[in-house]
């Protein structure tokens, strides 16, 4: 197993969803693309779940879901079903296509975020969220696989550096 | 071939089980409190946690923000002190000239009387919105001990910002009039036309507007008598009206008065049936 493709331990798991809920919260509201905002969960748990396989997927995409819906508004538990579903989704692509590159690991990451905003959407259609904006939800899940496919190219840019330097050392 | 379950994979299977049926626990209480519109346990808990280290990142970013526009802004904040002072002094003797005749009209009395009364709004501090960004939503750092109810209407310097949707012991959550799930009723201040406000994203729109109301850009939407707001609260500006021929009512768009891009203070206002008592 390479550097790219070894899952990462839980507690440290547990640290970086705890840092991305908060930071969603505060800042990262600011930075928004024609209305989809970066979500540095999926980003998260696409990752992990390449990595990882879709039993661990759905049940890290599952925690961070609950965690979500706890601190948002009127979701009940749409994050969690959303999350947990972009997880497993995110692990069985990884058995598909090899998580060998950065850019294999992107495309799942696109992958997660579309099935993360579809199946959000559809489960606040369930729980009575006003209908009829269906194109837009459509639109800003679009938006929202690109912004955070650019937002993991980002990420996972600076962890390769971090990992280039301890290495010399 | 039948699977032969020794003591250890017994424990991992009983574990799965008992992880699933407590998740499915969860899962299910969550469902019954977004139904009833109250915060379960589980969202009080980790609200309660999480509101002191977003106050620490929201203030850190709205330092650093102010830091930033400081410098920038450096050479003109002078000359705009000034013209702010001289701003200030006039509407210091507006103020009390406005007091004077509040005083001599009966009507107007009982209005600024209640104006007044809005002294008694629990001022906050905007502390975190929504993590997903899919409900526009704002947590303040002020919840029950410290008076907020739930359905309490809540206003920046500028107008309206929302509702207290759910209030936990030490912070509430904020439905802003910019979501989509969002109505208030509302009169445009020129010429009395009512009509309902509803949220649409990063702006707000009047509907069911009369096809007789005779709007114009600029024009002033401010509350109407409802539940949530005392009557007369700006809301913001009419920007564009939309006229179907076929259709019963207008629509008109309204830039919102609150600085919805920049929220940082806001007041919780007493519910308007605590106003009249």
């Amino acid at each position: 197993m390479n550097e790219v493709d070894r899952p990462a331990r839980w507690p440290s798991l547990a640290l970086e969803a705890a840092i991305a809920l908060v930071l969603q919260s505060t800042w990262l509201h600011r930075l928004t693309f024609r209305g989809a905002s970066i979500d540095l969960l999926v980003v998260f748990v696409a990752w992990y779940a390449a990595t990882a396989g879709p039993g661990r997927g759905l049940v890290f995409g599952a925690l961070c879901g609950l965690a979500e819906d706890a601190l948002a508004m009127q979701t009940g538990v749409a994050h969690t079903v959303a999350l947990a579903l972009a997880g497993a989704v995110c692990g069985l692509g990884s058995r598909f296509v090899l998580p060998d590159s950065v850019f294999a690991i992107a495309g799942i990451v696109v992958a997660g975020a579309l099935v993360n905003g579809a199946v959000f959407w559809a489960a606040m259609s369930l729980g009575g969220y006003p209908a009829g904006l269906g194109g837009l939800h459509f639109h800003r899940t679009m938006w929202s696989g690109l912004v955070d496919v650019v937002c993991f190219l980002v990420l996972w840019s600076a962890w390769a550096w971090l990992r280039n330097r301890q290495s010399i050392r | 071939m039948v699977p032969i379950y020794t003591s250890r994979g017994e424990g991992k299977l009983l574990a799965v089980i008992g992880g699933i049926i407590l998740f499915a626990l969860v899962a299910l209480l969550q469902i019954d409190a977004a139904r009833k519109g109250q915060e379960s346990f589980l969202s009080q808990l980790v609200t309660t946690v999480a509101v002191p280290v977003e106050s620490v990142f929201a203030a850190a970013g709205s330092g650093l923000h102010a830091a930033g526009a400081s410098v920038v802004n450096f050479p003109r904040l002078s000359v705009e002190n000034a013209r702010l002072r001289d701003e200030l002094h006039t509407l210091r003797a507006q103020d009390s000239a406005l007091r004077e005749a509040a005083a001599v009209a009966p009507e107007v009395q009982r209005f600024a009387l209640r104006a007044a009364r809005l002294s008694d709004a629990i001022p906050a501090t905007v502390v975190g919105y929504d993590p997903s960004g899919a409900v526009n939503a704002i947590t303040i750092n002020r919840g029950s001990r410290a008076g907020v109810e739930q359905g309490a209407g809540v206003v920046d310097a500028g107008g309206v910002v929302g509702r207290v949707d759910a209030v936990s012991p030490f912070s509430a959550k904020v439905l802003l009039i910019t979501d989509y799930t969002s109505s208030v009723p509302a009169v445009v201040q020129q010429g009395r036309w009512w009509g309902i406000v509803r949220g649409s994203e990063t702006r707000v729109q009047m509907t069911y507007i009369s096809q007789d109301a005779k709007l114009k850009a600029g024009m002033r939407v401010v509350t109407g008598q409802g539940r949530v707001f005392p009557p007369g609260l700006l809301i913001g500006h009419i920007i564009s009206v939309v006229r179907g021929d076929a259709s019963l009512y207008q629509v008109a768009k309204i830039q919102p008065a609150a600085a919805f891009g920049r929220l940082e203070h806001v007041l919780v206002l007493p519910k308007p049936g605590s106003l009249t008592k």
